[in-house]
């Protein structure tokens, strides 16, 4: 009796996490591109990140949002699951100026930060990815290999009493599509 | 011995992945300190905390389960298991739960009290300030720009990056530059030489600019310094041109709004995670206060488990020792009170079962002797009774009731007056011995005579109470014997001498008398006139007749005191019979004859015997000579149970009269006219002689029937009989 209760329990779960994972993304990837410029290689692409109402209030209240931005390069094979060779994650940090009233966003990685007036322009400007350089692509991984992409925010990065209650409540969950793209096409 | 050893379990490994978990809690409590090495990891300690909480209370289920079905089945300990589990779970709820409420309200109350209005509006006012501050400095550097872009107007292209070199010496910006109405850069200068790249402002402050003809904004630069960046349009240029100046706030001002602007975020982002840090400690509480529970009750299991093993053992041990395991042991390897009592127990065992071994060996020499005096009992021809206080029957021997001809081992639990009821013929003797037994303390001695089916008897009754160990009267016995037999042998022996001594004494002189009475015919006979001669000759024939009869009385006399010496040998004695019944077929109407076949021979002396079948034989007859239909049955039978073969002489005479079937048998006993008394003594003599019994029953409507009971041959009876003979 009790084992069934309990299975029950699980189906319901099983169910809440898969109607969680059909809700719309607010993070999307709309392009992304491969460019050669002699022996390197560039990414470029173009993400639409769109903020829930709980993260802008973060944003507004100090709080600083990390988002990453994963490429993997991947090798696909037959008969087991594919193997990632490199995987480069890109960060970026937004967070809100009280005295200047501007959005900053910047990259750890990064010495520089650009400043913008509205929230819409930081985001959009987040968004483009222009010329990122992909050291660990060579000439013949081309052919046989596809890129991954996927965009989210990190929520590890949160300060600390946010991140139990950001992992259960859907409005920090932004995360994109798995977007997968052949650098031959 | 059997012996049954009590596990011992080894909680190494649960203890282990406790204070693990223990462990994992700490430092997530430890990481939720901002500054803690550990921040990073507080969702993956907080999700192996929840694990390892949800394995905890999977075990607990399980044992609580297990429990419950012990205690539906009322196993052994599932009780007071329950009870320490429940008083543990109690013991651990109470304080852990007023620790926690206290602690969570303490917690809440700190947090709230961090934040105060006044200090909102303070940190609030500060920063108004020093947005007030910079906005003055903003408007006069907006000024300045507004002046420099006066000067550019109605220049082209090719002089604006002239011009510009020599502004930015005339102004206090630090850089100058040239947009065109799409964003492009059209000429630049900046303080630092190095700097070739314009600080180009951001699409949406160039549409400000356009739409506003001028923009103004304050701007963290990337040295944590602030910049004040305007954008103005350049009037009647054509095309359209605007100027960007930036200027660097001076480092002290900058520093102080900094200071400013930081500590208000950092005021707005604690405020706003007020409600998230309640929530964050809380849950580490709640962690804490569920492992607590957890671990209480998981190691009240383990703690009632380990008490009870012992404890379930031991009664598990004395359930067998109940059920007649006595070589039960139990081995425990505890050295506290619980071991102890093992130990006690197997003691005990220890003990009990060398009492029942001896008990046992007490019962059997018990059995024995009782064994023993039973066989002596049933043996015993004398009659043994034994009663109680309330003079019932508790036991009584295979003489007793050949003794009384009573079954009286049907009696047993009968009582005296039961025992006259159910056996009327013992009324005198069950009165005697109530009499007796109520009244005499001490032994006593009885002659009792009594008649039973027809036989009288005198039994020697001697009685005694039975003591205990105590002295105390448990009972009493009976011991009781047969004199009939003795004081039968005693009369025969009586009327042997007397007919010793009368065949003596008659015999002698009734030769002369004979003699003279034949001398005195002989020397008379004629010589007187014939009537004295008719008188003498018939008083002389009448004593010779007399004296003749005297004699063969005499004869009969001597036969029965002393007789012939027998001379034993095996005789068939159907053949016998048949012959004897010859001699009388022609005599005896209705004589019938019936011979089983394979009638064993016996060990006797043919002319003894048929002595006594002539005798019985005639003695039927003359009992049927008056009667028409007068007739006599003879049988011949083997019992095979009593190894004998028994001869019925049946007559429907008239029979013996009732008053005379004891003394039949006895001398100088006889229903006829001219008996002397003596034949059946002398049939009864004889068939005794022989190792047999002769009985007489009386036959219904009238008759009698004479029953003689021979053994048959063996060679015991050989032996026996050429002893007797």
């Amino acid at each position: 009796m009790l084992i069934k209760r309990l299975l029950f329990a699980l189906c319901l779960l099983v169910m809440a996490i898969a109607s969680h994972a059909s809700e719309p993304v607010d993070i999307a990837i709309k392009t992304a591109n491969l460019s050669q410029q002699q022996d390197s290689y560039f990414l470029n692409g173009r993400i639409h990140y769109s903020l829930s109402g709980e993260a802008i209030e973060a944003l507004h209240h100090g709080v600083t949002l990390n988002f990453n931005v994963d490429v993997s390069i991947i090798e696909p094979r037959r008969w087991l699951w594919s193997k990632h060779h490199h995987n480069i994650q890109l960060s970026y940090q937004i967070k809100y100026h009280t005295l200047a009233k501007i959005y900053q966003i910047s990259r750890p990685q990064d010495i520089g930060q650009h400043n913008f007036a509205s929230l819409d322009a930081a985001l959009h400007a987040m968004g483009n990815l222009n010329e990122i350089p992909i050291h660990a692509m060579s000439g013949n991984q081309l052919t046989d290999y596809y890129l991954a992409l996927d965009a989210y925010l990190n929520i590890e990065a949160l300060p600390l009493p946010m991140r139990p209650l950001a992992y259960l409540s859907p409005g920090w969950h932004l995360q994109s599509n798995h977007y997968l793209w052949s650098p031959k096409q | 011995m059997v012996s049954q050893t009590i596990k011992k379990r080894t909680y190494l490994l649960p203890a282990a992945a406790l204070l693990s978990l223990l462990f994992s809690l700490y430092l997530m409590s430890h990481a939720t300190q901002s500054s803690s090495q550990f921040n990073s990891l507080f969702s993956t300690l907080l999700l192996i905390n929840i694990i390892g909480s949800l394995i905890l209370f999977g075990l607990l289920v399980s044992n609580t389960l297990q429990l419950w079905r012990q205690f539906k089945n009322k196993t052994i300990g599932s009780r007071i298991t329950a009870k320490v589990v429940l008083l543990f779970f109690a013991i651990s709820v109470i304080p852990t739960g007023i620790v926690f409420y206290f602690s969570n309200q303490l917690l809440h109350q700190s947090i709230d009290s961090w934040f105060d209005a006044k200090i909102d509006n303070a940190v609030q006012d500060s920063l108004s300030l020093s947005r007030r501050s910079l906005d003055n400095r903003t408007l006069s550097l907006m000024k300045e720009t507004r002046q420099l872009a006066n000067q550019l107007e109605n220049e082209s292209d090719m002089l604006l990056s002239l011009t510009l070199a020599s502004l930015r010496d005339e102004s206090s910006a630090s850089e100058l530059s040239i947009f065109s109405k799409q964003g492009q850069i059209i000429a630049t200068t900046n303080l630092d030489p190095g700097v070739l790249l314009p600080n180009t402002p951001d699409p949406e402050m160039l549409l400000l600019a356009k739409q506003n003809s001028e923009f103004v904004s304050l701007e963290p630069n990337s040295h944590d310094g602030l910049i004040v960046r305007t954008l103005i349009e350049i009037k009647h240029s054509s095309p359209k041109r605007y100027l960007q100046a930036i200027y660097t706030v001076p480092e002290d001002l900058s520093e102080l709004a900094s200071s400013v602007e930081n500590a208000y975020t950092a005021y707005q982002e604690f405020n706003y995670l007020r409600g998230s840090l309640k929530f964050s400690f809380t849950l580490t509480l709640s962690m804490v206060l569920m492992f607590s529970l957890l671990a209480a009750s998981w190691a009240s299991f383990v703690f009632a488990r380990e008490l009870i093993e012992p404890i379930r053992q031991l009664v598990r041990g004395t359930q067998d020792v109940a059920a007649g395991d006595y070589e039960k042991k139990l081995t425990v390897e505890r050295q506290d009170e619980l071991g102890f009592l093992v130990n006690s127990f197997n003691d005990m065992t220890v003990r009990i079962a060398s009492a029942r071994q001896q008990a046992t060996a007490a019962q059997r020499e018990a059995e024995a002797q009782h064994t023993y005096l039973k066989t002596i009992l049933s043996h015993l021809s004398n009659g043994v009774l034994g009663f109680d206080l309330s003079l019932r029957l508790k036991m009584v021997n295979h003489g007793a009731g050949q003794i009384l001809d009573c079954p009286l081992s049907a009696c047993i639990e009968y009582s005296l007056p039961d025992i006259a009821v159910k056996f009327p013929e013992l009324q005198g003797f069950s009165e005697l011995l109530i009499d007796k037994f109520s009244s005499a303390k001490a032994q006593w001695q009885h002659e009792h005579a009594f008649s039973i089916r027809q036989q009288n008897k005198t039994l020697l009754l001697k009685g005694a109470p039975l003591y205990a160990a105590d002295q105390r009267i448990t009972g009493y016995v009976l011991v009781f014997d047969d004199m009939t037999p003795i004081i039968q042998s005693q009369r025969n022996a009586a009327w042997s001498e007397v007919a010793q001594r009368l065949a003596h004494e008659i015999k002698n002189p009734l030769t002369p008398i004979q003699l003279s009475a034949e001398r005195l015919h002989r020397k008379l006979q004629g010589k007187l006139d014939p009537a004295d001669d008719k008188l003498l000759t018939k008083s002389t024939n009448t004593i010779i007749h007399q004296v003749s009869a005297m004699k063969s009385m005499v004869d009969d006399f001597s036969d029965f005191a002393r007789p012939p010496k027998p001379s034993p040998q095996s005789l068939h004695i159907d053949q016998l019979i048949d012959d004897i019944s010859g001699l009388y077929r022609g005599q005896i109407k209705q004589l019938k004859l019936h011979i089983e076949p394979a009638i064993p021979a016996i060990f006797a002396d043919p002319v003894r015997l048929r002595q006594v079948l002539i005798n019985l034989i005639k003695n039927a007859q003359e009992a049927i000579n008056d009667m028409q239909n007068g007739q006599v049955d003879i049988s011949v039978s083997h019992l095979n149970e009593l190894q004998s073969v028994q001869i019925c002489i049946a007559d429907n005479g008239p029979g013996v009269d009732n008053s005379m079937l004891t003394q039949i048998f006895e001398p100088y006993t006889t229903s006829k006219d001219k008996g002397t008394g003596l034949g059946l003594a002398i049939v009864k003599k004889i068939i005794e002689e022989h190792g047999g019994s002769i009985s007489l029953k009386p036959i219904q409507p009238q008759g009698a029937n004479f029953i003689i009971q021979l053994p048959v041959m063996t060679d015991k009876s050989n032996r026996s009989t050429e002893i007797l003979a």
